[in-house]
């Protein structure tokens, strides 16, 4: 029995990004997977005999550069699709703003709704994209160890004098004031038309528990925004589905040694005083290892896996106060036909859609998540991805996949059960039959995956799909916990990669590429 | 007719905390000028007899956030500063009630009461909570850099308090940066278990502010709230005899006796601009006075939209005040009574008629009352804070009657339809009927009733959209960026030109401390 340098634990975006930079560097490193393939949240899955769909993300938004770069990822079969339109805002009364690639053509289809607004729409994005800016950077670092912060850790900082350098003081100010606003704050100060503010403001409530009227929205916002390119609503579609980014990263650790087991369930991560040293599986082998990387969310982490007792009492209660409180569900659709949505031509289907007509829709919907219950009117986002890969539905059918807000983990006088579901159902369904009139009788096959199941098949503390909330209380150097945001833990050789480090979620590997470099300083 | 007289210094507003920056200058032997729109000085610091015999503290109701060193170094004990401790906090259940008093066995046992780990807790937090109202003091007695174009004192400033944040612990810097951006619900979900004490906690969270407990954010409000300083006492809330117009009066007292003048119904039109100084300013009346300076206590909206000509200043500047946020979303109901108000959870009279009522009996009840605001109506089932000044103060009312205070949320100002007589009606009536559930008697024993809507607050008081702290305190509208970059240091583009009130840092509550940190800048750079 082999030991090895490094165990990876979860074979996630995070974890295969981790295990192919230490498996370039050197390292003798095994991958174990609870699942049956890798992937994590980038998966497809067949959801009806001969329907197809990404289980959780349609888009990728920003892929980290330095993970490109480093492994030489378009080399090794990651093709990265940029449609034209990359996403329709539809209102009510059929009307939609289309945002484009091209920001003139965005221009002119805000025109159509104020003159006032799309003469501001060039620099409202490019504002955004000065801001994401500093983030991009930010995101490089391993967050400092606040509040003692040495001349070191000053030292490590330094590429932030870049933007600092490019944006000035100004630029700071400005990131420390978009930083913690609410929506409604940020586009007040920029645009009239009710159906480009809730497009905007959506982006700012992308996966998180709250409405748009919280704090903090804007960095939300700012983080789908990160190498963006000056693009608002910067989208990318993986060709062949979003799982081909996970077999990217899977074929480059391989053709560097590493070792990826699947079917391999990790029950405890296994410590003696000087940290840890190896895991158990379920078969109840045991593996051992220099150095474990956990890929899953802290939770898992540390209270599964490690165990309360291996744990200082402080740092249990900072890891028991980390906010997961998932409240988005996905639902996909198997369609007999390809939906009509009026205005809308074929090819600018192949775009992501969103349903907001107003950022008080956006509140109400997010106002179920305070009381414990569905809201009945959904934040709705849809992709058609049958018509980006053809092998996800039979000739002439489609799959329609739906990111709904808000559908809380945490619900008041009731559970998730399949009547709950079949409401859920109900209430997306009759939010798309706003948009696509005929929608209920073209629909095959439905699957809907509750932040329940999220939480139960694939691992997902509370269904949250960031490995904890998005919210400034839970960044950098706060995330996971204040005392463990180095990527390194208070436990001895175990390292965090997932999406609950610094800086979150969302399919970009920097968490991984990060990770990998500390778990390289030993 | 105009007065040809001129003033080393005119202060526009006698607000509490204009009136301070008019003392400490007096005190440095300034001749200084307050000018006072209204009959009555003390802003939204004042008492006023609403009906005959029966005195209200209209506006602003208790006081905790006063420093210390400027009731010191302005001798306001002296000059009629007394405050009375609030002697416990109750908040009314339908079956039940929870109280937390001045002596903290008793209010150990009453929490233990619903629960014993919160009355452990309890008694953890105030401590924690009063070494990070320490930990952030610094701060808030720094006048903000300007960080686009720092100066040396500017740097020096941001050093000492880089400096400061470095000497704090982990604990103390992790429980202030979730202050700073959560919400006060989860802030205190991390701490207690017992809903009406959490969501009565979460309530100084929501106060003055247009969140609720459940949005992030709302834990700084809580946290600003908890920066209490009576006598050095952290997190001490009193009540001021008199009412908190006394306050006001104090300071106007310690003003006149370091030589400054001030002058009531002097309703100020506009700041006077000559090449881009500030010399004077001229009021509606057509007088005009000459100063070497002009301060405004006014809020920023009033202080450099209305006072000043937009063309006189940067047009990026003009923008930021533009985008300064201040929604009210208060509104004040001031009642004559007859009797005491009888609490079916505590009948009689007691320490709980002595101290703040809350209506807070669950996170939901403040949530839906947000809720009503957030779209567009005032709360159907508001949250309520209530004193009862007459028992504190028996002058406040005629023998065996009373005075009560209903602090209410929510009222948004921009309400659907816009408010008018009916609207305010109705939203006494919310209000009465709210508290009626709790204390069934109170119908029977409101002799008169005095309804302030924020639009109410905003046309007698000079509060922009009824905003009591003269602007949101959300994070980036606090410190330097409080009102706007560059100019968060008291002074404005507009050179002798300032500001004092509590649109700059640190904020809103009768502190004096804007009041007092402008006036040392000015005296600073004379």
């Amino acid at each position: 029995m082999s030991n090895y340098d490094v165990i990876i634990i979860g074979a996630g975006i995070n974890g295969l990004a981790t295990a192919a930079i230490l498996g370039k560097a050197g390292k003798h490193t095994l991958v174990l997977e609870s699942r049956n393939k890798v992937g994590g949240m980038a998966s497809s899955m067949e959801f009806a005999p001969g329907y197809k769909c990404n289980v959780f993300n349609d888009t990728i938004k920003w892929i980290d550069p330095r993970l490109v770069k480093f492994l030489d990822l378009r080399t090794k079969g990651l093709e990265l699709e940029q449609p034209e339109i990359l996403r329709i805002a539809l209102g009510e009364n059929s009307e939609h703003i289309a945002f484009h690639k091209d920001a003139t053509k965005t221009v002119d289809s805000i025109a159509r709704h104020s003159k006032n607004d799309s003469e501001r729409w060039k620099d409202f994005s490019s504002y955004i994209s000065k801001l994401a800016h500093f983030l991009e950077k930010a995101y490089e670092l391993t967050p400092p160890n606040l509040p003692n912060v040495g001349i070191k850790e000053i030292l490590r900082m330094r590429s932030m004098l870049g933007p600092i350098s490019k944006h000035g003081t100004r630029g700071i100010v400005d990131l420390l004031r978009v930083v913690p606003m609410m929506m409604p704050e940020l586009v007040d100060e920029w645009f009239e038309n009710e159906l480009l503010r809730s497009a905007i403001a959506s982006s700012g409530i992308h996966h998180l528990s709250f409405g748009p009227y919280a704090a903090g929205t804007g960095y939300n916002l700012l983080h789908q925004h990160v190498h963006g390119n000056g693009i608002f609503h910067n989208a990318q579609f993986v060709k062949g589905g979003t799982e081909n980014f996970a077999i990217a990263l899977k074929d480059c650790a391989e053709s560097s040694g590493v070792e990826i087991k699947t079917s391999k369930r990790v029950i405890s991560i296994n410590t003696d005083q000087k940290g840890c040293n190896g895991v158990t599986l379920e078969s109840g082998e045991q593996i051992i290892a220099k150095q474990i990387v956990s890929g899953l969310d802290p939770n898992n982490t540390f209270m599964n896996l490690v165990g309360p007792s291996n744990l200082n009492p402080d740092f249990q209660t900072q890891l028991n106060n980390i906010r997961y409180r998932g409240s988005t569900a996905r639902i996909h659709f198997a369609l007999s036909n390809l939906p009509e949505i009026q205005g809308i031509s074929k090819d600018e289907m192949k775009t992501v859609f969103s349903i907001s007509p107003s950022i008080k829709y956006l509140e109400r919907a997010s106002d179920a998540v305070k009381y414990g219950h569905l809201a009945d009117k959904p934040y709705v986002e849809f992709v058609l991805p049958s018509l980006l890969n053809s092998d996800f539905a039979p000739n002439g059918e489609h799959v329609l996949s739906a990111t709904v807000q808000y559908a809380p983990y945490h619900l008041r006088n009731t559970e998730w059960s399949d009547n709950l579901k079949d409401q859920l159902r109900t209430n997306v369904v009759n939010t798309l039959e706003k948009v696509i009139p005929n929608f209920r009788s073209i629909i095959k096959h439905t699957s809907i995956i509750s932040p329940l199941d999220m939480e139960r098949q694939f691992g997902l503390t509370e269904g949250n799909l960031n490995h904890g909330e998005m919210t400034l209380d839970q960044f950098m150097f706060m995330r996971p916990t204040i005392s463990s945001s180095q990527y390194k833990t208070p436990i001895n050789n175990l390292y965090l990669c997932g999406a609950g480090t610094h800086p979150g979620g969302g399919l970009h590997g920097t968490n991984g590429f990060n990770a990998a470099r500390e778990v390289l300083k030993g | 007719m105009s007065k040809i007289k001129k003033y080393d210094a005119i202060v526009i507003g006698g607000g509490h905390n204009g009136l301070t920056a008019a003392a400490y200058l007096g005190r440095a032997g300034k001749k200084v000028l307050v000018l006072e729109r209204r009959h009555v000085l003390g802003g939204a610091a004042v008492t006023e007899e609403v009906f005959p015999g029966f005195k209200f503290s209209v506006c602003s109701y208790v006081v905790s956030l006063m420093k210390s060193n400027v009731m010191r170094e302005l001798m306001l004990p002296k000059f009629g500063l007394e405050l009375l401790p609030l002697e416990s906090t109750m908040t009314p259940l339908d079956n039940d009630y929870l109280i937390r008093t001045a002596d903290s066995d008793q209010t150990y046992r009453e929490i233990a009461r619903h629960s014993k780990k919160d009355a452990e807790n309890y008694m953890r937090f105030g401590p924690a909570m009063g070494q990070i109202g320490m930990a952030v003091r610094p701060i808030l007695e720094t006048i903000a850099p300007n960080p686009i174009r720092p100066s040396l004192s500017d740097i020096s400033a941001t050093k000492k308090i880089l400096d400061h944040v470095k000497s704090l612990t982990s604990k103390q810097f992790e429980y202030l940066t979730k202050l700073m951006t959560m919400s006060s619900a989860d802030f205190l979900d991390e701490w207690f278990e017992y809903e009406p004490l959490k969501a009565t906690m979460s309530a100084s969270g929501i106060i003055g502010t247009f969140m609720g407990p459940r949005s992030p954010g709302s834990a700084y409000v809580m946290l600003h709230h908890y920066m209490g300083d009576i006598d050095g006492a952290y997190r001490s809330w009193g009540f001021q005899r008199g009412g908190t117009g006394a306050v006001s009066m104090a300071i106007a007292r310690a003003a006149e006796h370091f030589g400054v003048d001030m002058m009531t119904e002097a309703s100020v039109e506009k700041v006077i601009v000559k090449n881009g100084r500030a010399v004077g300013v001229a009021l509606e009346n057509g007088d005009e006075y000459n100063s070497n300076i002009v301060i405004s206590g006014l809020d920023p909206k009033l202080t450099f939209l209305k006072m000043l000509d937009e063309v006189d200043l940067p047009s990026d500047f003009v923008t930021a005040i533009k985008n300064f946020r201040i929604r009210g979303s208060s509104g004040k109901v001031n009642l004559a009574l007859d009797a005491l108000p009888n609490f079916t959870c505590l009948p009689g009279d007691g320490h709980h008629l002595r101290g703040a009522i809350s209506i807070s009996p669950s996170y939901d009840h403040l949530e839906k009352a947000y809720d009503d605001a957030k779209y567009g109506d005032f709360s159907e089932a508001p949250f309520m804070d209530i004193i009862l000044p007459s028992v504190l103060d028996p002058d406040m009312a005629p023998p065996g009657k009373h005075v009560m205070s209903c602090f209410v949320q929510y009222a948004p100002y921009d309400i659907n339809g816009g408010w008018n007589d009916q609207k305010r009606e109705d939203f006494g009536d919310a209000v009465i009927n709210t508290i009626a559930r709790y204390a069934p008697n109170i119908k029977d024993i409101i002799l008169h009733r005095q309804i302030l809507t924020p639009a109410d607050l905003e046309s007698t008081f000079g509060l922009t959209e009824g905003n009591i702290f003269h602007g949101e305190l959300t994070l980036q509208q606090l410190f330097s960026l409080r009102p706007a970059v560059k100019w968060a240091d008291y002074t404005t583009p507009i050179k002798n030109y300032f500001q004092c009130g509590s649109g700059t840092h640190p904020g809103g509550g009768i502190t004096g401390s804007p009041g007092e940190m402008a006036a040392k800048k000015i005296l600073g750079t004379w």
